[in-house]
């Protein structure tokens, strides 16, 4: 039996930039269980619930990003004070200083964190072309663009008053705000759904254990034996050295990684809402089978929903709503505005920026073709007319997710050359051949995708009336199972052959 | 109190894997699955209570920027090829091995002879491996290297049809050419050229629609084949001026014609015809000027066309044999007898052996260790035996990573893949190049890749392998420094 050392576990708890915490670790799990064996036992008492809560996310997020907690907590403290001063206030004028004010210190830390190099960078090639760029050493916090934009509901919420009085508790307010759940990547809860559920009892019924414990095993299949699989087997290849693969490879890497993109996401929600549904919480999904939409603007409604949702609700609408006298063309610029902004938000390269406004084109031209849209489906079989529209949808995605993987836009466009002008589609058997793992998980994972829900309701009802020593029973099972793809071995590099 | 339901899940199957793994044999759980016998591995206690962070990547960034520093460090311009070098140019690297063979006859030093002819006649390199060097990009620039010193120009051989673009020359063939290799699609004929391939180029008669008779016995139409050729065709367009023009081939049973053409303008530069049966003849091509664009046109039954080579009068020339995908293993299809003549024939004077990237995977415990020392040991001697005029060089395997949950980190056994590739190296007489520990040795290539020197599964950027084939050139050239020296001073 292996030895257990104390110095080097403790040793292991400090924050290592090379060693994250990671949510599928063995130290995520027993810092979890201890966690709480706590939270049980305290359940009933809110302060003791909520702190040990805002304990655990608070050191979760030093393991991940060190003394960056201090940012955290800075930002949200204004956030907090400056939502007391916006309720209190009675001068809509002061409102609107303190909005703006929150505003600044929010994405001026998400501008100099996240785009200052970016900046830099872009400026250089537009002034002095050709020129080496000035690069700062700036380490972003991990989780910036998410909680920025968590503690940004709060303040607009209480500007509009749709929060009607603001968090009194600071304690409360900073765990809203670490929240460890969402504190990663997401989803991004809005103040007024997360908040009151630290005020109340939250409810561990047998429907939410169940639902998180499926939700947690069912994001770590995703995640390890879709996403990570299909990554380090095949996709990750061809995106890192295009040029030794042929164009079909890059076809079929193409999709690959907008499979991979979407399990590796989904993977991660699924178990953060799992996670957060085993505390008695509920936190908004992200997801709703994307592959399934039949245009960008039914795509978004179904892809990173809470972003979607944030967007729309205090970006889009508010500029929509200013520009409504410009009719189209002013709902057509809001929607390229908000597109950019949310390719920016992605990430602070060219490539994110080109993606955002590819989508934001996609979603003009679902409004500008509405009309001659609906006249093809009443002509053509409303079958046909659905496939059609969610193959041409899903090869759109395709094609864009080349630039969330490329690393460079020239990267992208050398990409995309290949897959369109080195394309042999008779060397699929071939391929095939050597990618059949790979393939097959793909396919698979699409097909999952477009069962219908009743399948997974009923997986899940059966799964829900297990006995509890069964359900820990396939928890365990399944991890071994997992433990299996955790440790493959990458498969050989055997290309396409002639 | 369903939370202390939560709890007792949480508990109990943490408790179940944890007993799983006190309990888990060594030598893993077998399964049979599908037919095949499977491992079913799972971490046992030692491993699930060690909470040591272990990085993966060696700190080897100071290695790479003194590698980086030598790649612009040396003034080539200092060494003169036939003179006897200043000894202080070149410290003996530490990668390399160049072992004595016999007496004081050292491994290379057949090449090293033979680079001394220089200036009188044409000696070949060839520089065999997998994808790490197809596309000619590591062969390009030692060939560039050495030819700066020891005269030559052009791009080396020229396969007929290939799954890469070569960064020496653009290439276009007509579809009816067909690649054999001694890896996949295999030649019925059993001839390859030196670096394992060999091309065939077929017809299709163009037939037209014709009527026949269905098993329902109605009339249907025969398509006619999409695509139909008269004669076979490559364009090629060679980045580097040249000497002359050869083509390798053999068994023309019945004579075939090649024209070729500058395709700039049209112009016919050459004429000839191809009628040797003998398995493998080096020709020269009469072109009446060395234009770099060309237009090759066969006609008539295809022979055994193994390439084009585009070469200097005098000097040295590298060969780029890429086989993408392959351990190596293949090439021992070319019986000894034969590759030995194609040598003598083409004046190869070194082979360089660059293989292992893709047995990594499968080297998983002694036995399969085992299995590839005996399949190298036997490529080494093949290629030591076929034409024993030659020196041969093995470079050793990189370092590949691969993804362990998440994190990438080397394969386990690529250590005792270089060490067993090293020892049959150094056992059949070839020098050995170690670029394994070049690169800073195992879990290296992580570095590498975050500076962007190399991919994680080990192929190198444009800047990796030019630090690597500098590190390569300057090896043989201390040694060749060191023979120089050595034989002025009486020395065999």
């Amino acid at each position: 039996m292996g030895s257990f050392n104390l110095q080097v576990f403790l040793q292991s708890l400090t924050y290592n930039p090379a060693n994250p915490l990671m949510y599928q670790s063995v130290t995520f799990f027993l810092l979890f269980a201890v966690f709480y064996i706590f939270y049980s036992i305290f359940f009933n008492s809110r302060p003791i619930r909520n702190a040990l809560l805002l304990v655990f996310s608070l050191y979760f997020y030093y393991k991940l990003s060190g003394l960056f907690v201090f940012v955290l907590i800075a930002m949200g403290t204004s956030d907090y004070f400056i939502g007391m001063g916006i309720f209190k206030s009675r001068k809509a004028h002061i409102k609107n200083l303190l909005l703006t004010l929150s505003v600044l210190i929010n994405v001026g830390a998400l501008m100099y964190f996240k785009y200052t190099n970016f900046l830099l960078e872009s400026w250089t090639g537009i002034v002095h072309p050709g020129a080496e760029p000035l690069v700062l050493k700036i380490i972003q916090p991990i989780g910036i663009s998410y909680f920025v934009f968590k503690t940004l509901t709060y303040i607009f919420d209480i500007q509009r008053e749709v929060i009607e009085k603001p968090e009194k508790s600071w304690f409360r307010y900073i765990l809203y705000v670490s929240f460890f759940p969402n504190i990663l990547a997401g989803p991004i809860s809005k103040a007024r759904d997360l908040l009151p559920q630290f005020i109340t009892k939250p409810e561990i019924s047998k429907e939410a254990l169940s639902k998180g414990l499926f939700l947690i095993m069912l994001g770590l299949i995703k995640k390890i034996a879709v996403a990570d699989y299909i990554a380090s087997n095949f996709v990750d290849r061809i995106f890192e050295s295009p040029e030794f693969f042929t164009g079909f490879d890059a076809y079929m890497a193409s999709y690959g990684a907008m499979i991979q993109l979407f399990f590796d996401f989904a993977g991660y929600t699924d178990m953060m809402v799992g996670f957060a549904f085993l505390m008695g919480f509920t936190i908004e999904h992200n997801f709703n089978k994307p592959f399934l939409a039949g245009n960008i603007s039914e795509f978004w409604r179904r892809w990173h929903i809470t972003l979607y949702n944030w967007l729309n609700e205090y970006l889009y609408q508010p500029m929509a709503f200013a520009w409504r006298r410009w009719k189209l063309a002013g709902a057509m610029l809001a929607v390229f505005l908000t597109f950019l902004i949310s390719g920016l938000w992605h990430g602070a390269a060219i490539t994110f920026v080109v993606w955002g406004l590819l989508h934001g084109l996609a979603i003009a031209w679902d409004v500008f073709s509405s009309s001659g849209r609906k006249k093809v489906q009443k002509w053509m079989p409303k079958v046909i007319y659905k496939v059609l529209s969610i193959l041409i949808t899903f090869h759109f995605l395709v094609f864009t997710a080349v630039l969330l993987k490329a690393k460079t836009f020239s990267d992208a466009i050398d990409f995309w050359k290949k897959m369109f002008t080195e394309i042999d589609l008779s060397l699929f058997s071939k391929w095939f051949g050597i990618y059949t793992t790979p393939f097959l998980v793909m396919v698979i994972a699409l097909i999952l995708q477009f069962l219908p829900n009743k399948m997974y309701t009923s997986i899940f009802n059966f799964f829900k009336k297990w006995h509890w020593t069964l359900k820990a029973l396939a928890f365990a099972i399944l991890v071994i199972v997992l433990y299996q793809l955790y440790i493959l071995e990458a498969m050989p590099f055997i290309y396409i052959q002639f | 109190m369903k939370r202390f339901q939560v709890l007792a899940i949480i508990l109990l199957s943490g408790g179940l894997l944890f007993i799983a793994s006190c309990l888990w044999p060594d030598d893993d759980v077998q399964i049979t699955l599908l037919g095949k016998e499977r491992n079913i591995q799972f971490m046992n206690a030692e491993e699930m209570m060690d909470f040591r962070f272990v990085d993966n990547t060696a700190n080897i960034d100071s290695v790479i920027a003194i590698l980086e520093s030598r790649v612009y460090g040396i003034n080539e311009d200092i060494i003169s090829r036939m003179s006897i070098l200043d000894e202080s140019i070149f410290d003996q690297s530490a990668f390399f091995e160049n072992p004595i063979i016999s007496g004081k006859k050292t491994a290379l030093d057949n090449f090293f002879r033979a680079l001394q002819t220089t200036d009188s006649t044409l000696i070949r390199v060839g520089h065999y491996g997998d994808s790490q060097i197809e596309g000619d990009r590591i062969t390009s620039l030692l060939r560039i290297m050495f030819q700066s010193k020891f005269g030559g120009n052009g791009v080396g051989y020229v396969p007929m049809e290939d799954v890469t673009s070569p960064i020496s020359y653009s290439r276009i063939s007509s579809g009816n050419w067909v690649r054999y290799t001694v890896f996949t699609n295999k030649s019925s004929h059993n001839l390859y050229s030196p670096g394992g391939t060999v091309f065939r180029y077929r017809f299709f008669v163009p037939e037209s629609s014709r009527d026949s008779i269905s098993e329902e016995g109605d009339t249907i139409k025969i398509t006619t084949p999409a695509v139909s050729y008269s004669n076979a065709t490559m364009f090629l367009k060679v980045f580097r001026s040249y000497g002359q023009a050869k083509i390798w081939y053999g068994k023309a049973e019945e004579p075939a014609e090649l024209k070729v053409y500058d395709s700039s303008n049209g112009d016919l530069l050459a004429e000839m015809t191809l009628d040797n049966p003998d398995p493998f003849n080096v020709v020269n091509i009469p072109l009446s000027r060395n234009s770099l664009k060309l237009r090759f046109v066969f006609t008539g039954p295809s022979p055994e066309i193994y390439g084009l080579t585009f070469d200097p009068g005098i000097g040295i020339q590298f060969d780029n044999y890429g086989l993408r995908g392959h351990s190596g293993d293949g090439l021992m299809l070319i019986s000894k007898e034969f590759l030995g003549n194609e040598f003598r024939m083409i004046n190869n004077k070194l082979a360089i052996l660059q293989f292992g990237g893709n047995v990594t995977p499968y080297v998983k415990n002694e036995k399969s260790l085992e299995n590839i020392k005996n399949i190298y040991d036997r490529l080494y001697a093949h290629f030591k035996l076929a034409y024993p005029e030659a020196s041969v060089l093995v470079i050793g395997v990189n370092d590949v990573a691969r993804s362990v949950g998440g994190t990438y980190m080397s394969y386990p056994m690529v250590g005792r893949i270089r060490d067993v590739q090293k020892e049959v190296a150094i056992k059949n007489g070839c020098a050995f190049f170690d670029l394994l520990e070049l690169m800073g040795g195992e879990n290296s290539v992580m570095a590498w890749y975050r500076k962007g020197l190399a991919s994680r599964d080990g192929h190198y950027s444009d800047r990796g392998r030019e630090i690597v084939v500098n590190e390569i050139y300057l090896a043989i050239m201390a040694e060749y420094n060191k023979y120089l020296l050595h034989t002025r001073s009486g020395g065999q």
